[in-house]
This record gives structure tokens, C-alpha cells and sequence, in this order.
């Protein structure tokens, strides 16, 4: 874990993590965020618009000129980033590229948030929501991380509901692959954040599974066995539902504000981050 | 319930193959997914235990192989017999003695034919068989059997003796007793001609069985024994039936030492070999024994017992000396067949049976008190007529036997005599033969003058004289032969009707019926007999297996042809269900597929509920 972990931080030396006002959707930009902040610091004056708190009123320019006119103020802050891994044993199979995948892209975006002056915490799931990382320091010893437990995220909040930072921008990486509802699962993982990213990793037999004939598929997390006669039919089959589990994820993730982002195992491992570029996650920092 | 394909069973080897191709993908590494509801869920979910309790669960597995096995049922032509009808057939039994013949295991073809009959009619019940047994007088075992367990008894009365093959009379016997919906089965050890076989009638019904194997054999196809006054002649007659020559060595026994030894080789392809033997004579029973490796026991040796000819006691009685220089010179020619008695006087110790005069015989010229039969031939040369023809004979009298009497002149008739014409002219009898009070005394009237005619100068002389000697030596009395051949019937002549029984050389006694005067001797196995008459031992015979055709086994086969097992008897006899086992495959299929694409509507309840998601 710690070797995979190191791997995604030496992958982050050279990117950092942008994109916070598309993230944080026109509230505060680069590196701020409304209403966090250690320090506050005058900005600019505008005229007052309905919505605006009179507390901000500066009623001495008001006395002056008759003009209702509000002080505006830039917090400023550290951006809080949360990265919360899935690391039940699901994320094992069909190989154990894929939690290691996991670890190596949540340490990248540690890193890369880190570079970018953030404060970090970090979370796994799947065994009960735990933190391995808190705000306030930073850890560069890793213990062993098993990959353990068979709880979906569903069931996760149903049986604990996790202590997350409000106004944090929070990363949840996973394969997704569970039977909950996203229209449900979706405003439950963005409740209180200042942005959510849905980072999904797949290995390429999941996308395309080039196994064929009788096969036993065994679940590992259930064990369960189901015997099957895979032909290229079958195959298309399975693309066409999985292509429709994805697609019920991205428009939940519309909906509702959050970014869907869908990552190879193998890109991931061969530290092709174009994708995390392309939906201007991180960039490249000179 | 019957199979009408028994190959078809063949078809289950599918069983072990799709059993063996499940086993083998069990054997593969099970692939390890993070989920498996995006795979269809229809499938068997195998629990744990061991690999053949885990197969025995598949239920795609099980409907397989109920698909194979129904399959199989449906191509076996899986028939039940309609109830309302039973088997009904005749079953011909050969004969004939090469049924006897052994093959390399020790069995005949009359053991294995045994066997499967008795298989062939417990598949058949309930039935209704009568069985005949072939021979030129068909023999009818047993008529409407229908208990399976009587049948062995019934077999064991059909025995395989007959010098020769013949199974065309019990053919047409069958057809004459077969019932409206019979069948024919013919157990025998010679394929059919098929040229023959499209010339019966009942061809379609028949079915033919044949047990028999084509053999070498070398055997002894005739033999015999004739006494001459102080000298004895054996004669011997050898076959080679193989393909290559081969060396035989023949003992001749007497007394149980060898007399003489002979080596021969014998050409091959059944040319015949004889051997001629003199020796003085004796009354001990000679016996000739063939070695070699293709040889069976029962063409392979023969004993031959003294066999005195009988001779007719004739006297002559004729005034006319051309006539009796006629007659005496045909009497000198059949010698060892008549006796003839001297003409001074009835002999009161050797009485005559045959009496040739030229004039009426009175009852000074017979005897008071007569053994046998008295056949009296009278010539009437008082002819004013001379006949050229046509003449009418009966050709059912043994004395017309032969006679052809084209060109021939007749001078004879001066009137009317009653009686039976034998030959006639026009409607001038010839030759008559009278009635007379006793039934076993025969008067025949021969209407012929000798200076006119001209049939003395033609060969239907001798042949009259032949015929007219071997009909009356039929009728004496005693045994006609003491070397008689197996299966045929030896007919002994016993005017007193006595008790007379059979004891064979293992001590086996069979008393003979008579019928009137005649008593028929028949044996199955070749072998010395003893006859008793009265508790007196009359004479010693020896039966002989001689047959060329029957030692012939160079032709026989074994084999099934005909075909009545097919659409005639199945339309009488089995009801095909083969479509019920064909409509239940096709469900099986149904089955199946549906149990393979049902993931396609569980796909399709998965979309609609995401869609019910999204609609949420």
C-alpha cells in the first residue's frame, strides 16, 4: 500500500489540483471559499442588490451620499479537499490492480491538492467510514491499508453518517459498480460539500470482459457463484447494461451538481491523468 | 414395449461427453468479478461441495441430458404393442442334418436357433406360434402355442437328421395354416435365393434366420455292402469339400483291428474318390473310419452290417419256348434279384411269389398255404389285332414307370377281360391287372404275341421286367435293407402284424407302429440298432449318415433377412410413440433456451427500473 501510495505522490510533482471555482460552481475563486477562511479582507464596493446582508451596509457612505452601497469582503482561505476511497474487498476484483489504482490516485490527488496549498483529509469506505487523514496534519508514513469489508455507500451512511468538513471539495473514488440509486446515493456524498467529484475506476475487463465460454463468475464480495455460457452476444449485452449503470451515475451526478469522472485502471497505473486534465481536475504545474 | 431401432441406444454415449464437458469447465478457474449483477442472474448459483454434487445441480446440465435421453427414446423408435393383438406366426424348422453341424465354439446352428427362438418369442408376448419342422412331409410340432414355458419341450422334438435340404413343402404348409395377420420366421442354416424367395407367396411375411457357418469338411458321402455267394464287396465314396487338396487316411475295422489302411489325397472341390474292397464273406460288422482335421464326427465314419439281397422265388410255368427263351434271358440279367424255383413241382419248402405262365393259372400251380404274396403274370399270345400306338398308361403303376412306346408294335387283345388297364391301345387293354378275392394276391393279364410284336427289340423290354421285379420285391416280407440311411424311411414288411421295437447301441428302445402290413424304421442318429420281433432279435441294422448336399457346408451362413419386423408388422403390432418422446424434446428445448436468454427479461426489468430511478 505505502509503494503505491509513494507512487501517486511522485505522480503528483508535477500537477496540481485547479479548477476550484468550476468545482465550487461561481461561489469564491482560486483558493477561496465563502465563508471559511482565517483572515477577511476588503475587496471591492458594489451596490447593494436584494439578498445582500445589511451587516455589510456601510452606512457612513450611506450617510454621505444617500447610496446604498456594501462592502465586499474576500475570505480568505485554505480550500478544504476530502478524498474518501472505497476500499472494500469489490475494489480487488478482477484484479488487485484496481485498489491499488484506488491508492495511487487517491495519494495524486493528496499530493496535487497539497502543491495547490490546500488542507487534505482523507477517508475510506467500505468497512465503515473511517479517517486515515485529518486536516490538521499530514501523514507521510502509511500503515498497511487492507482492503476489507462489503459495504456499499449506501449502506455506509445508512449505518454511520461520516463527519465530513462543510465547504470541502470532496473526491469520492470507487468503481460505483453497486445496485443503489444514484438519484438517492448522489445528495447524500454532495450533502455539505462545496463541490463533489465522482471519480470512477475501472479496470478494462470490467469495461470490455474478453473471458468466453462456461465460466463461474464468483462475486468477492458475496462469494456468490453464478455459472454462464459467455459469447460475444452475452458480452454486448453486459456493455449495454453496464453503459446504462454509468450513464444512471453521470446524469445523477448532473443533477445534482457533481462532477462523474471515469478513470482506467491502467491509465491510472501508467500515470495517464489526461482525464483528470480534461475535466480539469488538476493541471499541469510548472 | 419394443425398440425398432436398437442402434440408436448409441445415441446415449452424448450422456457421458455432455457430463464430461460440464465436468471439464468446472474444472476451469472461476473468474473473480466485483459484481455480478450486471451478468444475467438466471443462472444456477452452485453452492459448495464436491464437483459431481455441484454438476448434479446444474439444471441446465440435468435438461440436457433429458433432452439426449429423450432423443435417444424418440430415435430408438420407442414402439408399445397394441394390446388388442397378439403375435401370431408359424415357425419352420430345418431339418436338415447339416443343423448339426459344430462350429469352432461346439455349437450347432439347431442349439443357437433354439436359443433365439425362444428369445425371439418372450419379446413377442403374448403369442400364438405353431412350429413345423421341414422335410419333403412337413412335420407340425405343435399348432396355436402360446405358453412360453412349453416351449422348450416342443424344441427338443425338432431334430436336424435329414440328408437333405427341402423347406418348400413346409413353406406352402405354412401359408396353408398361416392366420390372416401371420408371420412367417424360418430358422434354418442356408440363405434364401432371393429369386426364389420373390416367388412366394407370402414373401412380405416371411423372415428368414440362418445359423449356420461356412466349413470345410471331408466326408464319406456314400457306402456299401454287397454278399455274392462266398464273396463280399465294401464300396466307400469320399468327398473333399475344401479348397485344397488333402491327405485322408481311411481304416477299414473288423472286429475292432484294422483290415486294411488306405492314404489318399484327395482332389479338391468335392471330386469324388471311391474305394472298392473285396474280402470273403463274413458276418462281422465292417467299419470305416475317415481321419482327418477338417472331418466331422457325423460324416466321418460308417458301419456296415451283412446284408443279404432278398430274391424273388419265381417259377416259371410257360409252354411256348421262344416265349420262356425270352423271359429266361431278362431273368438272367436281374440274377441276383429272383430265384428261379425248378418247374416239375410246387416245392412245398420254398414256395414261389411270382408265378410267369402262358397259359391259366389253376390252383394246382398255387400253393394251399401262402407266406407271402402270390403276383401271377399270365401271357396271352392269342392276338388277332396289332396296335401301333398311341398308347395310354397309368403312369401312377410302378410297372409303366419308364415305358415309352412310341414306334412300337403290339399285336395282342382277343377279347374282353375285366381288370384295370395298366396299357392300353385305343380302348384294347394290354395289360390288365385283375381283382382277386385276396387282398394280397395279384393277377396281372399281359396281352401280347411275341412272333408279331416288336417290343422284345426294344428297351421298354428290360424296363418292364425291371419294373415289374422291383414292385414285387417291395412286397415281400422282412427288411428291404439292413444299411439304411438317416432320415429316410425303411419300410419292413410284416404280413403277421407283430410287436416289433427298436433298441438302439446305448440301450435307447422305440416300439414301431405298423400300418397294416407295412412298419416304417426311421432314425434320427447315425449307429448300429437292434430290431426285435416278438422279443426275438430279428435283425441287426446300422443307420448311415450319408449325404453329399447335407456335407456340403461350404455354403452355409448365418444371417437375418426378410423383413417382417418392419412396416407390415409394426403396422399390425406396434404402436410408434416415437412423436410423444419427439414433442417432449421439443418442450425440453423450449426449456432450455428460455432458461439460457432469461437474463434477456430480466435486462429488460433492469432497464425499466432505472428508468423508474430516473423518473424519481
Amino acid at each position: 500500500m505505502e509503494k503505491a501510495l509513494k507512487f501517486g505522490q511522485q505522480c503528483a510533482q508535477t500537477y496540481k489540483l485547479c479548477g476550484f471555482d468550476r468545482l465550487i460552481s461561481g461561489y469564491i475563486g482560486n483558493k477561496t471559499a465563502k465563508g471559511i477562511g482565517n483572515a477577511i479582507e476588503f475587496q471591492e464596493y458594489r451596490n447593494y442588490q436584494p439578498g445582500d446582508e445589511l451587516k455589510h451596509l456601510d452606512w457612513r457612505v450611506y450617510a454621505k451620499t444617500d447610496k446604498l452601497i456594501v462592502k465586499k469582503y474576500q475570505e480568505e482561505i485554505q480550500p478544504k479537499v476530502e478524498i474518501i476511497t472505497d476500499i472494500s474487498t469489490s475494489m480487488t476484483a478482477p484484479a488487485k490492480e484496481k485498489y491499488e489504482a484506488a491508492l495511487v490516485l487517491s495519494a495524486f490527488l493528496l499530493e496535487s491538492a497539497i502543491r495547490s496549498e490546500s488542507i487534505c483529509s482523507w477517508w475510506t469506505f467500505g468497512n465503515g467510514f473511517k479517517q486515515l487523514m485529518p486536516f490538521t496534519r499530514r501523514i507521510t508514513s502509511w500503515a498497511e491499508l487492507e482492503s476489507k469489508g462489503s459495504l456499499d455507500l449506501q449502506t455506509e451512511y445508512a449505518l454511520q453518517q461520516p463527519q465530513l468538513a462543510r465547504n470541502s471539495i470532496r473526491f469520492f473514488i470507487s468503481d460505483f459498480l453497486w445496485q443503489s440509486d444514484p438519484e438517492k446515493l448522489v445528495p447524500k456524498m454532495a450533502q455539505g460539500a462545496a463541490a463533489l467529484v465522482l471519480l470512477a475506476t475501472l479496470t478494462q475487463t470490467e469495461l470490455k470482459p474478453e473471458f468466453k465460454g462456461f465460466q463461474t463468475l464468483i462475486d468477492v464480495e458475496s462469494n456468490e457463484k453464478t455459472e454462464i455460457f459467455i459469447d460475444d452476444t452475452m458480452i454486448a449485452d453486459y456493455q449495454k447494461k453496464l453503459d446504462i449503470h454509468l450513464k444512471l451515475w453521470t446524469d445523477a451526478s448532473i443533477r445534482h451538481k457533481a462532477n462523474y469522472c471515469l478513470m482506467r485502471t491502467e491509465d491510472i497505473m501508467s500515470q495517464n491523468w489526461q482525464t483528470l486534465i480534461q475535466h480539469q481536475i488538476v493541471d499541469y504545474q510548472s | 414395449m419394443t425398440f425398432l431401432y436398437p442402434l440408436a441406444l448409441f445415441g446415449l454415449a452424448a450422456v457421458p461427453i455432455t457430463l464430461f464437458i460440464y465436468y471439464f469447465h468446472k474444472l476451469n478457474k472461476p473468474v473473480i468479478v466485483s459484481t455480478v449483477f450486471l451478468w444475467p442472474q438466471q443462472q444456477i448459483k452452485a453452492g459448495t461441495g464436491r464437483q459431481f454434487s455441484q454438476l448434479i445441480k446444474n439444471r441446465l446440465l440435468l435438461l440436457e441430458i433429458l433432452l439426449i435421453l429423450l432423443l435417444t427414446i424418440a430415435a430408438l423408435g420407442l414402439g408399445l404393442r397394441n394390446s388388442k393383438q397378439i403375435y401370431q406366426a408359424v415357425i419352420i424348422l430345418d431339418s436338415s442334418a447339416s443343423m448339426q453341424a459344430v462350429d469352432q465354439e461346439g455349437r450347432t446352428p439347431i442349439v443357437k436357433a433354439k436359443q433365439d427362438i425362444v428369445r425371439f418369442l418372450r419379446d413377442k408376448e403374448p403369442f400364438s406360434v405353431s412350429l413345423l419342422e421341414s422335410g419333403f412331409q412337413p412335420r407340425l410340432l405343435n399348432s396355436d402355442l402360446r405358453d412360453i414355458n412349453k416351449l422348450p419341450r416342443i424344441l427338443d422334438q425338432w431334430q436336424a437328421y435329414k440328408t437333405y435340404h427341402s423347406l418348400n413343402p413346409a413353406l406352402k404348409m405354412a401359408g396353408q395354416i398361416l392366420p390372416k395377420h401371420g408371420m412367417i420366421t424360418v430358422y434354418t442354416d442356408t440363405e434364401p435365393e432371393q429369386a426364389r424367395l420373390k416367388q412366394l407367396q407370402n414373401q412380405k411375411r416371411i423372415q428368414w434366420r440362418a445359423y449356420g457357418r461356412a466349413a470345410d469338411n471331408i466326408a464319406i458321402t456314400q457306402a456299401g455292402r454287397r454278399r455274392n455267394k462266398d464273396q463280399e464287396e465294401l464300396f466307400l465314396i469320399l468327398k473333399n469339400f475344401t479348397k485344397a487338396k488333402q491327405q485322408v487316411l481311411v481304416n477299414l475295422y473288423q472286429k475292432k483291428n484294422i483290415t486294411k489302411q488306405w492314404t489318399l489325397t484327395l482332389e479338391p472341390e468335392a471330386k469324388p474318390r471311391q474305394l472298392l474292397y473285396n474280402l470273403s464273406r463274413t458276418d462281422d460288422i465292417m467299419e470305416f473310419r475317415l481321419t482327418n482335421k477338417d472331418s466331422l464326427a457325423i460324416d466321418n465314419s460308417v458301419q456296415l452290417v451283412p446284408d443279404d439281397e432278398k430274391k424273388i422265388p419265381l417259377k416259371l410255368i410257360i409252354s411256348d419256348r421262344k416265349l420262356e427263351q425270352k423271359i429266361l434271358e431278362m431273368m438272367a440279367v436281374f440274377n441276383n434279384q429272383v430265384q428261379l424255383l425248378p418247374t416239375a413241382k410246387i416245392n412245398p419248402f420254398k414256395q414261389p411269389a411270382m408265378i410267369i405262365s402262358d397259359n391259366p393259372v389253376t390252383k394246382e400251380h398255387i400253393p394251399a398255404k401262402l407266406r407271402e404274396s402270390l403276383w401271377i403274370i399270365e401271357f396271352n399270345q392269342e392276338s388277332d389285332q396289332t396296335f401301333y400306338g398311341p398308347y395310354i398308361l397309368d403312369k401312377n403303376h410302378p410297372f409303366t414307370r419308364e415305358l415309352v412306346l412310341k414306334g412300337v408294335r403290339w399285336p395282342g387283345l382277343k377279347g374282353t377281360k375285366q381288370g384295370y388297364p395298366l396299357v392300353a391301345a385305343i380302348k384294347q387293354s394290354l395289360i390288365i391287372e385283375k381283382e382277386t378275392n385276396s387282398n394280397r394276391r395279384k393277377h396281372f393279364l399281359i396281352y401280347l404275341n411275341l412272333f408279331k410284336s416288336n417290343l422284345h427289340k426294344t428297351v421298354n423290354w428290360p424296363i418292364l421286367w425291371s419294373n415289374i421285379l422291383k414292385a414285387k420285391k417291395e412286397t415281400l416280407s422282412g427288411l428291404a435293407s439292413k444299411n439304411i440311411h438317416t432320415g429316410a424311411n425303411s419300410i419292413a414288411r410284416f404280413f403277421e402284424s407283430p410287436k416289433l421295437k427298436l433298441i438302439s447301441s446305448t440301450g435307447q428302445t422305440s416300439e414301431i407302429t405298423g400300418h397294416g402290413s407295412r412298419f416304417p424304421i426311421r432314425v434320427n442318429k447315425k449307429g448300429l440298432y437292434t430290431l426285435v420281433l416278438n422279443d426275438k432279435t430279428y435283425a441287426q441294422l446300422s443307420f448311415l449318415f450319408l449325404s453329399a448336399q447335407e456335407s456340403d457346408l461350404r455354403h452355409k451362413t448365418s444371417g437375418v433377412w426378410g423383413d417382417v419386423d418392419t412396416a407390415s408388422y409394426n403396422k399390425l403390432y406396434i404402436v410408434d410413440i416415437t412423436w410423444f418422446f419427439l414433442l417432449l424434446a421439443l418442450m425440453i428445448i423450449m426449456i432450455h433456451h428460455f432458461m439460457i436468454y432469461q437474463w434477456y427479461f430480466n435486462f429488460e426489468n433492469t432497464c425499466s427500473c432505472h428508468k423508474s430511478f430516473g423518473k424519481s
